[in-house]
């Protein structure tokens, strides 16, 4: 008869089973049990040793509270609890804080805390201003020995509202309102990153950001005005330029027009002039030939020409000076 | 069965005594040994250490950890009398235990204790300094950082001698005025922006009425030149026309007087003139004679 490969193990399994039964029952003395249990124990007690730490994290291990090393990413081994444990950090997490008001409220919609949000400038004026502040762990061992979670927070706001109130008390208002903030966005970042240094928090500012930097509420509208007003000097400038380019190029245009007036009269002085100068010549070469004649003509001529016009009055001498007269 | 049972027991008695015997220390802490309540040592290494068991030896923990002491701001008094709402917040730990043990006990009293020490010291600063150290746009006018040094050094040395605490540095977490002067700043603030904004518009007038006076003055300028050039022209042609009729007049200048008097003749004499002529002048001669 063929036996299929699976009624064989159909078989041997039960077989196997009652083999091995048999030979633990033989060898489970309470000793052997006890020795089973222990063994166990010891394996899950080394297994406290492994963990597995991720890419974006570090794992500081400490020896009855002691630093003894930090683990990077990757299979870490150590010799089990309570001689060893592990504290992982998140080296790559970068958390944000705000500065200037609260989250609690910016959620809310609600406006900040005037103690929060207003700063003094160098020249003695309030504004508000808000801003975040990115940070991350720097130094895992640094972190865990001198500031821990709790206090983390609370220290880089704190550096950082401190080196923003010592920066923007030498500001004036108009340079924070205007070009200033990025400026002290940078500064602000770079000394609060050089007080938590000093104070070796292992805390780096990966960013300081400037929110809003506006005038108090109440001095708004003055604020604004001025904007309005430079806004206005500039359309009057404007203004006046506008008249300026009219105008030149009109005066221009009319100096022109008395040149060219001034030229044509020129040419028709000048040529009138060599005309009847030519004519007087022409007539005068005339006359040189025939001068008595020439002369009597133009005399007559000219008498016909005016006496025509005139009342003629021909007056008769004669004796007694009585006149008669003759039209 | 029962000695294994009494080894048990032994063994459990063992583990127990060690316990009571060994410390952990942690990296964030010290540890202070206490002999029937006394202290007598200090670990301040982190890890295992080694004690007699209670009730003989106890142990107590103090937190090595920076800590940040924010105070709620106080009105202080600048040297030129001014009101100013100054927030400082100091940042401080622990240096010397025992005497932090003794003195302080714990966390919560020794900020008490510091918060007294920084106020003090932060008020007598601020009071010896004009207001413009502290906000100033004049460069090198303002020493906040400078100040705020004095305050750390003095709060240091009395916290450290008193109380075995170490300030690691005081700063000035926020500067405002107290209520009422705040409304005057920002009365001042809003004269000041009306001031500006009132400059700008009379300086836009100015540079306004300038820009215009000037085009003015440009275009007085320009015809005035025209003028000049035209009547310059005007009289070279004059003078031309003179020269031209003169050089022409002078070559007879008898026959120009004949011409000239009976072009006077024509213009003189119109409609309205009457002529008396003498019955013997040479025009009529010819009437009266004839040949």
């Amino acid at each position: 008869m063929r036996v299929s490969w699976w009624q064989r193990l159909e078989l041997a399994v039960p077989r196997r089973w009652a083999i091995l039964r048999d030979r633990l029952a033989r060898r489970a003395t309470p000793r052997n049990l006890l020795a089973a249990v222990a063994l166990l124990v010891l394996v899950d007690w080394c297994a406290t040793g492994i963990r597995a730490v991720r890419e974006d994290e570090q794992a500081v291990v400490l020896q009855f509270g002691r630093v003894v090393r930090v683990a990077p990413a990757g299979l870490l081994f150590h010799l089990p609890w309570p001689i060893e444990r592990t504290v992982v950090f998140k080296t790559r997490e970068v958390r944000t804080m705000p500065v200037g008001f609260k989250l609690v409220d910016a959620v809310r919609g609600m406006p900040p805390d005037p103690k929060e949000v207003e700063w003094v400038t160098g020249d003695t004026n309030i504004i508000n201003m808000t801003m975040t502040v990115k940070y991350a762990v720097n130094d895992p061992v640094a972190y865990l020995v001198r500031v821990g979670p709790v206090d983390a927070d609370f220290l880089v706001r704190r550096a950082t509202e401190s080196v923003l109130t010592t920066l923007v008390a030498t500001m004036p208002v108009d340079d924070l309102l205007t070009s200033g903030k990025v400026l002290i966005q940078e500064e602000t970042r770079l000394q609060a990153q050089a007080l938590l240094n000093e104070l070796e928090a292992g805390l780096r500012l990966v960013a300081v950001n400037i929110g809003s930097v506006d005038p108090p509420a109440t001095v708004i509208e003055a604020f604004n005005d001025v904007a309005t007003a430079k806004l206005e000097k500039a359309r009057m400038i404007n203004q006046a330029d506008g008249y300026q380019r009219d105008l030149i190029p009109r005066a221009r245009a009319m100096a022109e027009r008395k040149v060219r007036e001034a030229e044509s009269y020129s040419a028709t002085t000048v040529e009138g002039a060599r005309g009847r100068a030519a004519q007087y010549l022409d007539l005068l070469a005339e006359a040189r030939k025939a001068r008595r004649i020439t002369e009597t003509r133009l005399y007559l001529e000219a008498l016909e020409r005016i006496l025509p016009r005139a009342r003629l009055i021909v007056a008769e001498e004669r004796k007694g000076n009585a006149i008669r007269i003759v039209e | 069965m029962r000695r294994i049972f009494s080894t048990l027991v032994l063994a459990t008695l063992a583990v127990i005594l060690v316990l009571s015997c060994a410390i952990v220390v942690q990296e964030t802490e010290y540890a202070i040994i206490l002999t029937f309540g006394n202290p007598r040592r200090i670990v301040s290494k982190a890890g295992l250490a080694w004690k007699l068991p209670p009730p003989f030896e106890t142990v107590v923990r103090i937190d090595k950890r920076l800590r940040i002491l924010d105070p709620t701001p106080a009105e202080y008094l600048t040297l030129d009398k001014k009101n100013v709402l100054a927030d400082a917040f100091a940042a401080w730990e622990v240096a010397d235990p025992l005497q932090f043990l003794v003195s302080v006990v714990d966390r919560n009293r020794a900020e008490a204790q510091l918060e007294d020490i920084l106020r003090a010291e932060v008020g007598a600063e601020l009071g010896s300094h004009d207001l413009a150290a502290l906000l100033s746009i004049e460069p090198g006018r303002v020493q906040v950082d400078s100040i705020m040094r004095t305050i750390t050094e003095r709060t240091r040395v009395k916290a450290r001698d008193g109380y075995g605490i170490n300030v690691r540095a005081v700063r000035l977490k926020r500067l405002n005025f107290p209520e009422e002067n705040r409304q005057a700043v920002f009365r001042r603030m809003e004269a000041e922006r009306e001031r500006i904004a009132r400059q700008y518009r009379s300086e836009g007038e100015e540079e306004a009425e300038k820009v215009r006076a000037q085009a003015d003055l440009e275009q007085a300028r320009i015809l005035a030149d025209a003028d000049r050039l035209s009547q310059e022209i005007r009289g070279e042609a004059d003078a031309e026309a003179t020269r031209i009729y003169g050089e022409a007049y002078s070559r007879d200048p008898e026959f120009y007087e004949f011409l000239k008097t009976l072009e006077a003749y024509e213009s003189i004499i119109d409609q309205d003139a009457t002529i008396v002529l003498p019955s013997n002048s040479r025009l009529l001669r010819l009437l009266r004679e004839p040949k």
